[in-house]
């Protein structure tokens, strides 16, 4: 995963195997490549600030993972750098973008009717049904990943351990007014808390998934 | 804190209920609006744990494994929420004044409140059932009190016919064990009505019992049931053998104490036989089924693999200290 702030180009995923390559290949003919200059053209299009442009490029890049998630699309990582890479395009080749944002989401309502339609075209071909089978796992990979986050959580300072238990403490009303005392407590925003307790939480699974990787290579070696 | 329309719209969104319009809408509003972005991952995350917790409702329950659960990545997130409210017990000591207490209700108030229910058509058979049981225990007082008036006249009309007749001993003795024949009769009576009250007070007891758990059913989906009785040793006594059905979406183990406790909050963890922590959920409270304690802890049917578990129950003291209060040994087998 790319990370904020961006002052040189990223590395490009667009080898996911079955749609996210022929989308690549069907739409750009031709050998286009990203370059730093394009890249730099859009952090500059985001904001005048380098580093605010690179956090700002970071959201819009989780907003199209999740946009793409949300869609149930196979690849939302690889999708949401090739909706970039579009948009990029369009900026080298002059056009003028006024709001990034909704630029942005164009491409990307562009771009999910063709996975749609390739998802559509594979499922024909190949008679596929929907993979929709529950997963049953075994006790000891939840046991892994109760490990893993254990150790993940002890990384954390005490002050962001406490936040991370506490905010999300509780159910229904006792949750609600968990939150509002700590909001409080803190002198922060209500929405500053929530965004503070959403990326702390982003931080640990990604942590946890992590962990989960080595322990499992550990396993096999 | 959040706009209440805005987390039903979120809700709706998040499972997948929303029409193809409405759905572009809002993920239009994903893009322009960054509060609005992070709100939406904030309720996902809301969301994922009230699954783990047992807390969505049945179709929101299955909304949420046949639309939320199909992409990898949102069945990571649940996986991570799995964890994390394993881990959740082990948050540093709460202080008691965080804790919210509970509020002490007197009989009739928590018969009032067992009859506020959602559905209407259990509140209507509730209402109807309670105005019943009013009724009886209103007419049942009144007869009571007219006995206990008989008794006492009863008492005085022995005394005054001893005292003022001037009857031979024996007429006067005759006249007596008449009279306290009578008052027999009617303590007997008395007696009775006494039991018939103490029946209908059983009778509205078990009524509550039973709405209450028919409520939790409907909310938590297909339960698979299981009462475990107290003070079984590990490694002496047979662990008690949980049969899950295939269909069971939630597991409600029914943890019966073995002697009456009055901790304010329970926590119960679940550990593999090798005591890994597996589950475990905090802010338990205790239940009264007859005689008998009992708390209640619903799980999510994914967390018990087929296994040997060991359910610690702990109770929180007024200073939040965590004491345990019992150990229940089960062996989880899925039909």
């Amino acid at each position: 995963m790319r990370t904020a702030p961006l002052l040189s180009l990223p590395i490009l995923a667009t080898s996911s195997p079955g749609f996210g390559v022929s989308l690549v290949a069907d739409s750009i003919p031709g050998k286009w490549s990203l370059t730093q200059e394009g890249f730099d053209q859009f952090l500059a299009c985001l904001d005048p600030d380098r580093e605010k442009a690179g956090r700002r490029y970071e959201l819009i890049r989780s907003k199209l993972i999740n946009y793409f998630d949300w869609r149930d699309c196979p690849y939302p990582e690889d999708h949401a750098d090739e909706a970039l890479n579009r948009t990029i395009r369009k900026i080298e080749e002059g056009d003028e973008i006024r709001d990034p944002s909704t630029y942005v989401f164009g491409v990307a309502r562009m771009l999910l009717l063709e996975i749609g339609r390739a998802k559509e075209k594979e499922r024909s071909a190949l008679n596929l049904l929907p993979a929709t089978q529950a997963h049953e796992e075994e006790s000891d990979e939840a046991e892994m990943r109760v490990d893993c986050l254990r150790r993940c959580l002890e990384r954390l300072s005490q002050e962001n351990r406490e936040l991370i238990f506490r905010y999300y403490e509780g159910d229904g009303g006792t949750k609600i007014v968990n939150r509002k005392e700590m909001a409080g407590r803190l002198g922060l925003p209500p929405t500053a808390l929530r965004v503070r307790a959403c990326r702390l939480r982003e931080k640990l699974q990604a942590c946890m998934g992590e962990c989960l990787i080595k322990e499992s290579a550990g396993k096999i070696r | 804190m959040e706009n209440h329309e805005d987390e039903t719209l979120i809700v709706s969104f998040l499972l997948g209920e929303l029409a193809e319009d409405q759905r572009t809408l809002v993920e239009e509003r994903l893009f322009t609006d960054d509060d609005f972005y992070s709100q939406v991952l904030a309720i996902q995350d809301d969301l994922t744990d009230d699954y783990i917790q047992g807390r969505l409702a049945g179709g929101r329950r299955i909304q949420f494994e046949q639309r939320f659960m199909k992409s990898p990545r949102r069945r990571e997130r649940v996986e991570f929420a799995g964890a994390f409210a394993a881990v959740m017990p082990e948050l540093p000591a709460v202080q008691p004044e965080e804790l919210s207490r509970p509020t002490l209700m007197s009989w009739w108030q928590s018969l009032l409140a067992s009859v506020r229910t959602n559905s209407p058509s259990l509140a209507f058979a509730a209402s109807a059932a309670l105005m019943l049981l009013l009724v009886g225990a209103g007419w049942l007082v009144i007869e009571n009190r007219r006995l206990a008036s008989r008794l006492d006249q009863a008492h005085s009309q022995r005394d005054s016919t001893i005292e003022q007749a001037g009857l031979s001993n024996k007429e006067a003795e005759r006249t007596k064990q008449e009279l306290e024949a009578e008052i027999a009769s009617l303590r007997g009576r008395g007696n009775d009505m006494e039991a018939r009250l103490q029946e209908k007070q059983r009778e509205l007891q078990e009524f509550e019992r039973t709405t209450l758990s028919s409520r939790t059913q409907s909310a938590l989906g297909e339960v698979a049931t299981f009462v475990l009785p107290p003070g079984l040793a590990r490694g002496i006594d047979e662990p008690e053998k949980l049969i899950i059905p295939k269909g069971a979406r939630t597991i409600q183990l029914q943890l019966s104490l073995e002697r009456n406790e009055d901790y304010e909050r329970y926590w119960a963890d679940i550990r593999t036989a090798r005591g890994n922590l597996v589950w475990s959920k905090s802010m338990l409270t205790v239940e009264r089924h007859g005689q008998a304690q009992v708390v209640v802890l619903n799980i999510p049917a994914p967390v018990l693999s087929m296994g040997e578990y060991e359910v610690a129950l702990k109770g929180m003291s007024g200073r939040g200290k965590l004491e345990p209060v019992g150990y229940y040994y089960i062996i989880a087998l899925k039909r």
